[in-house]
């Protein structure tokens, strides 16, 4: 029998975060006026004790026991060697996951909702509130509230709240008060409700409707609580990858390829950002974030002479270009399309620590498929997006003929997002993105007068 | 995923899994899921590989309106809270008021 699991005894778990404030340099978050962002002005929404956290330029801060106690209910989480995966591809590559979906609601979000609704406890908050499309992160947040004794309070939109009545479940099984938004609970939801009745709702009404909740409280004890984006979810998520390295070092291991999910940030920043300090200490490592593919213009466009600009006032340049008239909206430029990502992830893909690759949905689907026949754990839809690339790693280091150890972080299960799997697996969604013949049939007729450039080779 | 349901000549009917709510939708919702039902501001990310989201929206909306969508960028997150704060604010003193 083959050795999968790499196991770390519960006390070699991580007694501290990477803060990676420490290492990076950062703008500052800028207020609606223009300003840096002080603590005091965050007051309103967030314990103090988690603001400091948010500001902190320490590099390593303690976790602390009441939170280690919590986690340990599935942390250490395992690491995994997929020698299935690397059989079914027949890649040199030594492959090894982060198994994230062993945690009670399924995914790596409990790993900082556990510690927020700690630090909101010791702050003396009774009762966090927070939005939630299908419901994966007000289920973490639940869980971990039930474990301090505090009222949660999820803003679910209605759309959600519709199509996803398992999750309302789980929430409530840990003590969750889900509401559909908009609600009549709040001014935000009844105006909205006023407008239109039937309204779906939208996240922007919940995350309203949840942030209204929390700073109308007067007696001041309750507070927001956000799964993504900020810094200190960020450092939160780090206990994934101090975890891996320990585990990896166990089997003589250090990765080559470092790749994760790109959507808010989290779980990508969770395993990547303690190899990053690994990295700017001058160690060879690729770290990728993975998101979904943008515009076609570098891998489905012919490569031809082309103004840079729709007015055609820039001179003719050779590049890969659906026409001079084709207007790819300007969110697709550079770098990581989504602007919502953290912005400590945005910095290192705008210094070249990291960088973003996208793939396909149609591959990002047949990847996870192959995970779960190999694996055998359904992936969460987000985490397709990185087996995509682990596949692609795999597939180039066979190619190569390179034994690279390959680490990626499988952030969730799928088991309560089923259906696109059910689509996928009828055949009813597309394979794959299409760039559509008449839409390059048309771009080509652009150029038709342009000169054609040379496909030149430097070495 | 995206689903192939509904007349081909109405994109409204497109089914897919929206990344931000986690759960299917139709083409329709995007249009008005944002900010003052209009547009999500993810609705080209989203579409674009399905059908020419682009032009459909350009055929539709006022110039200004799509020049706004195409150009939007969503807020840093913690700059979008505290306005968001702020609204809470004025809207918890007008209601008592």
């Amino acid at each position: 029998m083959k050795k999968r699991q790499i196991i770390l005894s519960h006390d070699e778990i991580p007694r501290q975060w990477y803060n990676i404030l420490a290492d990076i340099k950062m703008n500052p978050p800028l207020g609606p006026d223009g300003n840096p962002v002080s603590p005091e002005q965050l007051a309103p929404v967030f314990p103090m004790n988690l603001i400091e956290q948010e500001v902190s330029s320490e590099r390593w801060i303690d976790i602390p026991d009441a939170v280690l106690d919590v986690l340990s209910i599935w942390r250490p989480a395992p690491m995994v060697r997929a020698y299935n995966l690397e059989k079914a591809l027949g890649t040199p590559a030594r492959i090894y996951f982060k198994n994230e979906s062993v945690s009670p609601p399924g995914s790596h979000k409990p790993n900082t909702a556990v510690p927020q609704a700690y630090y909101n406890k010791v702050f003396g908050i009774k009762k966090i509130t927070t939005e939630t499309g299908a419901g994966q992160w007000g289920s973490a947040l639940s869980f971990a509230c039930a474990h301090f004794g505090i009222e949660c309070k999820v803003f679910m939109v209605r759309i959600s709240f519709d199509q996803k009545p398992y999750r309302k479940t789980m929430m409530a099984a840990w003590g969750g008060k889900c509401v559909p938004s908009p609600s009549m609970e709040t001014k935000a939801g009844k105006e909205a409700l006023e407008r239109d009745p039937d309204t779906p709702g939208s996240l922007g009404i919940a995350i309203s409707e949840a942030i209204e909740a929390a700073v109308s409280d007067e007696s001041g004890q309750t507070r927001y609580s956000l799964g993504s984006v900020l810094n200190h979810v960020m450092l939160h998520q780090t206990i994934i990858g101090l975890e891996a390295k320990k585990q990896l070092e166990k089997v003589g291991e250090y990765p080559d390829v470092i790749i994760g999910c790109a959507g808010g940030g989290s779980n990508f920043a969770g395993l990547a950002f303690p190899f990053v300090l690994d990295k700017i200490n001058g160690k060879d490592i690729a770290i990728y974030p993975v998101e979904p593919a943008g515009c076609p213009t570098l891998t489905r466009a012919p490569f031809v002479y082309d103004h840079g600009d729709t007015a055609r006032y820039t001179p003719l340049l050779p590049m890969h270009s659906l026409g001079h008239a084709f207007v790819p909206p300007p969110i697709h430029s550079g770098g990581l399309r989504y602007h919502g990502m953290a912005p400590t992830v945005s910095q290192l893909v705008n210094e070249g620590i990291c960088e973003a690759k996208a793939v396909t949905q149609g591959k990002a689907y047949a990847a996870g498929i192959l995970l779960a026949r190999t694996e055998g754990i359904i992936p969460a839809p987000e985490t397709n997006h990185a087996l995509a690339a682990v596949v692609e790693e795999a597939i180039k280091a066979k190619e190569e003929g390179k034994e690279k150890v390959i680490l990626f972080n499988w952030s969730g299960h799928g088991l309560l997002d089923l259906s696109a799997y059910e689509a996928y697996l009828s055949g009813n969604l597309k394979e794959d993105i299409e760039v559509p013949d008449s839409v390059l049939e048309a771009s080509e007729k652009v150029y038709a007068d342009f000169p054609k450039p040379g496909n030149l080779k430097s070495r | 995923m995206t689903e192939r349901t509904g007349s081909s000549q109405d994109p409204t009917h497109l089914k897919r899994r929206c990344p931000r709510l986690g759960h299917d939708i139709f083409f329709g919702y995007c249009l008005e899921c944002g900010e003052d039902h209009s547009a999500c501001w993810k609705v080209f990310d989203c579409w674009w590989e399905i059908f020419d989201v682009a032009h459909y929206l350009k055929d539709r909306l006022p110039e200004a309106e799509y020049r706004s969508l195409a150009q939007k960028k969503p807020k840093q997150k913690v700059t979008s809270i505290l306005e968001i704060v702020e609204a809470a604010k004025k809207r918890t003193i007008k209601g008592s008021g």
